[in-house]
């Protein structure tokens, strides 16, 4: 009886030691170094908008009523990363006058959003980029 | 004997505790290590992308005496003339412009590429193949042409 005390007894210390263990590697293991994902994202969003802006991109998008030119220049962008823009009249945000989305790209879960207004023949408007890491399939 | 079971379970949960909290240890100081780095790499091509530096003319300096370093005319247009400055530093100053950056314990490079791939310009030491290096990249326009600008920080 004294045996099977001190077995049972091991047997429970050994239980709690290794549940210790795995819990706190558990914890650990939620990597700090993901959590300047979502900066490095809004930094890279931030650029795109601002480039399309500076370059005309943009404003050509409304003018000509297409999205092929913005389409390319996503395109070109790091293979990891995923963007969807859309442009919308300053004063009606009801429907996207025009809309790119990069090659290739499926929603991903964790979608970051960037805005942008801007100026063309007299107009104001605004683009959204919504963009996201690519999820692997 | 139950003394002898006891010392000995006792004696492999201490083993195998103080092992695992040692490699645990090891695993956050260098995790610390390349979060503070990514941290660093990630203000550094803030700063050179997106500001002028200070003074916003310091380029026109003969020495490199400044608080910032920027690249930018405004922000994600790049100034040309600074880039160029800045690489004839290289050589010269290297130890000095990671100072400003807030990269002193490190080394970087940085290059600005066209969209497929090929390098227009280039700064700074670049990591041998051992080198776990925090590469951050960033979008911007220079001389009106879209471009890739990448900054490669590492030990």
């Amino acid at each position: 009886m004294k045996g099977f005390v001190i077995s049972i007894d091991s047997m429970i210390a050994l239980i709690i030691a290794f549940a210790m263990l795995v819990s706190i590697t558990g914890y650990f293991s939620n990597s700090k170094f993901d959590l300047l994902n979502e900066p490095k994202l809004a930094f890279v969003s931030q650029d795109v908008l601002t480039v399309l802006e500076k370059n005309n991109k943009l404003a050509e998008a409304v003018k000509e009523n297409q999205n092929k030119e913005i389409g390319k220049c996503l395109n070109k962008t790091s293979n990891n990363l995923c963007f969807e823009l859309n442009i919308f009249d300053y004063d009606d945000d009801s429907s996207a006058l025009s809309t790119a989305t990069k090659k290739g790209c499926k929603k991903g879960n964790s979608i970051l959003s960037t805005k942008r207004s801007f100026f063309s023949e007299e107009k104001f408007y605004w683009a959204e980029l919504k963009s996201w890491y690519k999820v692997e399939t | 004997m139950d003394l002898i079971v006891a010392v000995t379970v006792l004696l492999f949960i201490l083993v195998i505790s103080m092992t695992s909290f040692g490699l645990i240890q090891n695993a956050l100081n260098e995790e610390e290590f390349y979060f503070e780095m990514q941290e660093r790499a990630l203000n550094a091509s803030q700063v050179l992308v997106c500001t002028s530096g200070d003074p916003n003319t310091w380029e026109l300096l003969s020495d490199l005496n400044v608080n910032s370093i920027g690249l930018a005319k405004e922000r994600n247009v790049l100034d040309e003339t600074k880039i160029d400055r800045l690489i004839d530093l290289n050589s010269s100053n290297y130890k000095d412009i990671k100072e400003i950056l807030g990269l002193a314990k490190y080394n970087f490079y940085f290059k600005i590429t066209t969209m497929n791939g090929q390098t227009v310009k280039e700064f700074g030491t670049f990591p041998g193949s051992q080198n776990k290096t925090i590469v951050i990249e960033r979008y911007v326009l220079l001389n009106g042409e879209e471009r890739e600008f990448t900054i490669g920080v590492f030990e």
